[in-house]
């Protein structure tokens, strides 16, 4: 038994690496999709005029997951070939848009996934010095900033099951020097705490062999370098001790295996779905009562609120500023009030989302499939719709926000909106 | 200094120059080494990093060991080996504007190398001398590189569609399907030429085994029958029935017609929820070999090929595509027996109900291995 030691939780984003402006994560800065910069992006733009286009690249490969931002770089990843059998890792610049290096991998796992997705689908992650770049191939590739090789796993080889016919997305999370994979499907499932330096095995858990396309939520842990990681299945939501891939905390119920939970400032709210109960708990985030390791002693919660009129289609939830938000497969936007649950106000923003909206100094930024995007002016009173724009292209990643702009990509494109 | 001592410098200069370039060649080879030897779970990553870094500082000497050693790596270890090489190539060409053409060249040639590492050389040769694309390409068609057979493939269709003589139209596009390996491609071929009325043998084309022995249902309610050992699975013997799920099963011939060579269980032996059935064939191999078997399946199976178990999956209803699975097999000369287990779940949504399975036979670029008793002519015949 793991001697029992109190740890007490905070929210502290400088310990998530955070570099200036940088967005390092999907999501960014604690999966919260909240910049970290009071700097507004602007609020109009258009894609074929080229209005607040600070510039537009064209793409060698397909792909749906997120851009992340390192110092100047733009990285990115996609997939080209038939079979989206080669996988690419890219890096612009982010003044003007030139590629400043690429490079490319052999698939080794299998390719297949529905059309609407692509085996390039989960994000990248950085610690500032590194990228870690996960496929739905569960290959996983390990590069330095000036994109050499630092290490390569094959996942897939590894744990030969670890497939899923419709694809995986997860992206990865890192915190000091683990990065986690959260392979999860109805054969092989696990998650790993991988060694940054080495890309060798920390820790591996056996998860819910369910389909789960959730990726995993940091949140790190006062007066330590250490953190907790949430995984989230189907069956339940989890907190595993990142250095050592100890369970902390659990909750067992039914949750939605597509959008991702969002950590608020007490409570960690989780979107439901896959057992018939629609809407968005809220889960009170870990104590110093938590024993990670002890089966015995292992926080199990209850929620303290459902609010079934804030369901969350494939877009994930944001809290901010006491606000919970959600975007409907109907396109309506909803906000709770997150002490309670109650529904404070409501607003059409036509979908569908396959990405999650992000929040830069008070205003919401969402680009549904079709390329329109909504700026929504948000309060505790009402959500103001100021603009609505056009990139003519589909769009399904969420976007990364940074120093006043937006980075945004399609299967052909990556554009930066900026004045 | 007289002749004797100009000698001994020379002699000296000499060795210690070969014992530099000898030493080099044994660091470099040292180092290839740790990436080759990369395996599971992050073995040999340690080695592995240092070599790479080591390697990445290099000069262009490194670059043919390195597409050499892709002839012997395993799918990690190639790409430990194709990421050096492209940080190496990619300095080379900003240092130096130029990579050395001669020797990619020569590696790219030599047909017995790794089709993908000749890929890999094709690639970076045309990055210093794009105008080969022009000579390489169209010479291409029968490249043991799928990647290279497939743009080879494109050209021969372009100039198909540009021929204004329906002739030699035919010809181009019956040589592009000659060629053609590419699912897409294959398909679109067909379609043209079915369009110029000729008839094109999809399955022998793909290589899909299209005559079965069926037995089934066994119960699969729960999902029991996964790991449940029914009798086919110790010993097939077409001429004994077995208590199923339903009563009492028999082994029952079965031929597709589906150009993909899909066997629908729901039409063979009815429509089964929570069962298990099994598929068994035949192939005669001309020789002892290697091969690849592809199969693609929306719902669980094992396979095993001449009593070996070569492969298990358990997940329902998240799709289907051909070459969804590949898994290397060896066949002995002549007769080869191939069983495979395919079961259905409870799901009762609409889009879980199909029950079914393709099997195709064929070397590691795609081109069909036909078992020499496959049955003429063409299937489509049989209809």
């Amino acid at each position: 038994m793991v001697p029992a030691r109190l740890f007490s939780l905070l929210l502290i984003p400088c310990c998530l690496g955070l570099l200036g402006a940088d967005w390092l994560a999907f999501r960014g800065p604690q999966q919260q999709g909240v910049a970290p910069t009071e700097k507004l992006p602007p609020l109009t733009w258009d894609g074929a005029s080229g209005k607040n286009i600070a510039w537009k690249t064209e793409l060698t490969g397909t792909g749906l997951s997120s851009p992340i931002l390192v110092g100047d770089q733009v990285i990115l990843t996609a997939c080209t070939g038939e079979k989206q059998d080669r996988l690419h890792v890219m890096s612009y610049s982010q003044q003007d848009g030139s590629l400043q290096w690429e490079r490319s991998f052999w698939a080794t796992g299998r390719t297949l996934c529905h059309e609407k997705t692509r085996v390039a689908a989960p994000t990248p992650v950085s610690d500032g010095k590194h990228l870690f770049a996960l496929y739905s191939t569960n290959d996983l590739i390990c590069l330095d900033l000036a994109g050499n090789l630092v290490w390569f796993r094959g996942l897939t080889f590894d744990y030969p099951n670890a497939s899923n016919s419709l694809g995986m997305a997860s992206s990865l999370v890192v915190h000091g020097k683990t990065v986690i994979a959260q392979i999860e499907n109805d054969s092989q499932s696990l998650a790993l705490g991988i060694n940054t330096k080495n890309g060798t095995n920390r820790w591996v858990v056996e998860r819910p062999r369910l389909a789960n396309w959730t990726s995993p939520v940091l949140m790190p842990m006062k007066d330590s370098k250490d953190a907790l990681v949430f995984l989230q299945s189907g069956e339940k939501l989890s907190a595993y001790v990142v250095s050592s891939g100890e369970l902390a905390w659990e909750y067992q119920g039914d949750c939605s295996t597509i959008p991702s939970a969002v950590l608020g400032e007490k409570r960690i709210f989780v979107p439901l779905g896959r057992g018939g109960r629609p809407g968005i708990i809220a889960l009170p985030l870990p104590s110093s009562e938590a024993v990670p390791g002890d089966i015995s002693q292992t926080a199990f919660v209850n929620e303290e609120w459902h609010q079934a009129r804030l369901a969350a289609s494939t877009a994930s939830p944001l809290y901010y500023e006491g606000m919970v938000l959600t975007i409907n497969s109907a396109g309506v936007l909803n906000c709770a009030d997150a002490e309670t649950g109650e529904i404070i106000w409501r607003g059409r923003v036509r979908g569908p989302y396959s990405g999650t909206p992000v929040i830069v100094s008070g205003h919401l930024f969402a680009i549904n499939e079709d390329g329109e995007g909504k700026v929504v002016k948000l309060s505790k009173e009402e959500g103001e719709v100021l603009e609505t724009n056009q990139l003519g292209e589909t769009i399904l990643c969420t976007p990364a926000v940074a120093d006043g702009a937006i980075y945004v990509r399609s299967d052909q494109h990556l554009w930066k909106i900026a004045n | 200094m007289n002749r004797l001592s100009w000698a001994f410098c020379l002699a000296m200069m000499l060795l210690v120059g070969s014992i530099s370039v000898s030493h080099a060649e044994t660091s470099t080879d040292a180092l290839i080494q740790d990436l080759l030897n990369v395996g599971p779970e992050g073995k040999g990553n340690r080695k592995a990093a240092q070599a790479t870094q080591a390697l990445m500082e290099s000069d262009a000497s490194a670059l043919s060991p390195l597409l050499n050693a892709l002839n012997e790596a395993n799918p990690l270890a190639a790409n430990w080996i194709r990421g050096t090489f492209e940080t190496l190539a990619a300095r080379l060409l900003e240092e130096q504007g130029t990579l050395p053409v001669k020797s990619l060249r020569a590696f790219f040639n030599n047909m017995e190398n790794n089709p993908a590492a000749r890929r890999l050389a094709y690639e970076y040769l045309i990055k210093v001398k794009p105008e080969l694309e022009k000579e390489i390409i169209p010479a291409s068609l029968d490249d043991p590189s799928t990647d290279m057979r497939r743009e080879a493939v494109a050209h021969l269709m372009e100039q198909a569609e540009a021929a204004t003589d329906e002739e030699q139209k035919l010809q181009l596009y019956q040589r592009a399907m000659l060629s053609a390996r590419s699912e897409v491609q294959v398909k679109e071929l067909s379609e043209i030429l079915e369009s110029m009325g000729q008839k094109v043998d999809l399955p022998r084309h793909f290589g899909f085994l299209m005559t079965w022995h069926l037995i089934g249902p066994f119960n699969n309610e729960n999902l029991v029958g996964f790991d449940a050992v029914y009798p086919p699975e110790e010993e097939v013997d077409l001429s004994i029935s077995h208590q199923g799920k339903e009563g009492i099963a028999v082994w029952v011939p079965h031929q597709t017609y589906d150009d993909y060579g899909i066997v629908n269980l729901n039409e063979a032996l009815g429509k089964f929820k929570g069962s298990a059935a099994y598929a068994f064939t035949e192939f005669t191999s001309e020789a002892a070999q290697p091969i690849e078997i592809r199969i693609g399946c929306k719902t669980a199976w094992k396979l095993w090929v001449n009593g070996e178990l070569i492969f298990s999956r358990e997940e329902y209803h998240r799709g289907m595509a051909m070459d969804q699975y590949r898994m290397d097999a060896t066949f002995k000369e002549g007769k080869n027996e191939i069983l495979l287990k395919v079961l259905q779940n409870e799901q009762d949504e609409h889009w879980a109900q199909d029950w079914e399975f393709q099997v195709r036979v064929c070397d590691v670029t795609g081109t069909a291995i036909l078992s020499t008793t496959r049955l003429e002519p063409p299937v489509e015949d049989f209809r």
